[in-house]
């Protein structure tokens, strides 16, 4: 029936008339005889008009923007070493630093950057002028989910003799370890100490100075060991420098595994009737050495916080190539970092992930009262 | 019930106060939890969105609250199998890149909001008949037209890799089979807006399998 237009009585009219209160009361009675939008508010209450986007306090998205063609060789910037060095083939690699890499290329040229906002590294909270991130204080009980994508363009072994990375696996006869268990690992690292995100203040959600995670978060790169150890035993526990990294321990959950190379044994005493291949190579092209082009990779994760801290920046990184070990002893599955060549008589795995297009996200929930 | 008007009264006589104070009783007690069901008019829809108090989802605990409208329990997200997409609708190396079929997501948004769009899906590309030199497909994710380049992926016809001659032992990718998925937030004004996945194809045909997708928005 809608809006009720009702008789006034004082100051214009003096006198109430019983007819005109008569049509007062019938009108209110006709109104709710088909009550419709007329008689009720414009707007329910809105939990926004007490706190704006209360169910998530940020998100954001960020790609490196670098898009080549198929066929193309990507900048040097963007080709990530293993702990053995492309170049350094018979030498075995000493520099730790190779254990990890930012995944740091950026724009059109895929040119490494540092800075906030560039490449992989996303500022959190926005970004508060060209070179700083705004940063935003975690609270306990916020849940941060991170998300990521990088696309493997090619997997280059130091070696170009494929039968060297043969393993013992797929021949039995062989020295090497095995390669069907290789991969490098792409997960993201965190940093609470500074706006401009400096790379030497990454480190994981649960780390004990810097981190805002009681959860205990296993780095690819906090383990390195030689595979061969002699004989094609793969046995970093016993040969290792730091030995297995055991998943049962710690979370691993923010790792996004990606295979390098695969390969076929032969018949099953061994012999050399074997294939082996890398995974992805969108610069050649799929061959009989080559199983396809291009691998896109997705990975995300969820981290509750425990501690309260100011979130800068997310970054991700790529390991150095990684093997898998079953322990015998402690009867746990780990992985450690080769850092062995190939050539080496131990017989290790070396080589080159060569990464193009990359994108990384994140949400920070909060639960707000009201 | 409507309200009842329990005293009317006539002119030239004294208009009771006891009488007006029992007829503004009965208002007040109509107002006060006295409308029902049967009062609401149903000649016309007339609810519109204004009319309904926003509900809340807070998806950490999985819990609905303010609520009025629709809702729902737990999110039962589409999962299906597009069906093909290949050459036929795009060849590769043409300009521009095609709708791969059946992947559209086409949504209103009320006012402007922070989107959240996940998906994965499954290509399954077939052998080639010349296993020298087979084709890729490339598959991206396009929001209102604008390709976002970032979330393409490579997949390439299933071949048998053999390097070693003879008595050998061809492998096939591990990839040959895999799931493509891909996240991403953006900031959309209010409207409507659509999301589609788009490509090119080296090969004919490509099986598409096991789409799904997950969509939320918040204001």
């Amino acid at each position: 029936m809608g809006n009720v237009n009702l008789q006034k009585f004082y100051p214009d009219n003096g006198t109430a008339n019983a007819t005109e209160v008569n049509a007062n009361y019938n009108a209110i009675n006709g109104s709710t005889q088909g009550i419709n939008n007329e008689n009720v508010g414009s707007e329910g209450l809105i939990r926004e008009h007490f706190d704006f986007n209360p169910t998530f306090r940020y998100a954001d998205w960020q790609d490196n923007g670098y898009y080549v063609a198929e066929g193309t060789t990507l900048n040097l910037d963007a080709q990530y070493r293993s702990l053995t060095d492309t170049g350094i083939a018979t030498a075995n690699k000493t520099n730790d630093a190779d254990k990890k890499h930012e995944i740091n290329h950026n724009g059109a040229t895929g040119t490494a950057s540092t800075q906030v906002g560039t490449g992989t590294k996303i500022g959190v909270g926005g970004m508060a002028d060209s070179q700083n991130a705004n940063g935003i204080q975690l609270e306990v009980g916020d849940v941060i989910h991170v998300f990521w994508n990088v696309t493997a363009w090619r997997f280059e072994p130091d070696n170009s003799t494929l039968s060297n990375y043969v393993c013992e696996l797929v021949d039995s006869t062989s020295t090497r370890s095995s390669i069907l268990n290789y991969a490098m690992v792409v997960y993201p690292e965190f940093n609470t100490q500074d706006s401009l995100g400096s790379n030497n203040n990454f480190t994981d959600a649960g780390d004990g100075s810097h981190g805002f995670s009681s959860d205990t978060f296993r780095n690819p790169a906090d383990g390195v060991a030689p595979l061969g150890g002699g004989g094609g035993v793969s046995d970093p526990n016993s040969t290792g420098l730091n030995n297995l990294t055991p998943f049962a321990d710690n979370r691993t959950d923010h790792w996004t595994w990606i295979p390098v190379m695969m390969g076929s044994g032969g018949s099953a005493s061994g012999g050399t009737n074997f294939t082996v291949a890398v995974m992805m190579d969108a610069e050649n092209g799929a061959s009989d050495t080559a199983i396809g082009a291009a691998k896109q990779c997705a990975g995300q994760t969820y981290i509750s916080v425990t501690t309260q801290k100011t979130l800068y920046a997310i970054q991700l990184y790529v390991s150095g190539l990684i093997g898998l070990h079953y322990n015998t002893s402690t009867e746990k599955n780990g992985s450690f970092i080769e850092d062995q060549a190939v050539t080496n008589a131990q017989g290790g795995i070396d080589g080159t992930l060569h990464i193009e297009r990359a994108s990384i996200g994140y949400v920070i929930y909060r639960k707000e009262a009201v | 019930m409507a309200y009842t008007v329990p005293n009317t009264f006539s002119n030239g006589t004294v208009i009771s106060s006891e009488e007006i104070t029992e007829n503004n009783d009965a208002l007040r007690n109509y107002i006060n939890g006295g409308v029902s069901a049967s009062d609401i008019s149903t000649l016309n829809p007339w609810v519109e969105a204004k009319h309904i108090m926003k509900g809340l989802y807070q998806p950490i605990t999985n819990e609905y609250e303010m609520e009025s409208g629709l809702s729902a329990g737990s999110p039962v997200f589409p999962f299906y199998h597009p069906g093909y997409f290949g050459s036929q609708f795009h060849k590769k190396g043409g300009s521009g890149r095609a709708d791969v079929p059946n992947t559209h997501v086409d949504f209103y948004l009320v006012r402007d909001a922070t989107v959240f769009f996940y998906y994965t899906i499954s290509p399954r590309v077939l052998a080639p008949l010349d296993t020298s030199s087979p084709t890729n497909v490339l598959i991206s994710l396009n929001v209102d037209g604008s390709t976002i380049n970032t979330s393409q992926n490579s997949f390439t016809e299933q071949i048998e890799v053999n390097n070693s001659g003879g008595a050998d032992e061809p492998i096939v990718s591990r990839y040959r089979r895999r799931t493509y998925s891909y996240q991403y937030v953006c900031e959309m004004t209010a409207g409507d807006h659509t999301i589609k996945l788009v490509g090119q194809s080296g090969a004919t045909s490509v099986p598409l399998k096991f789409y799904t997708y997950s969509l939320q928005a918040f204001y």
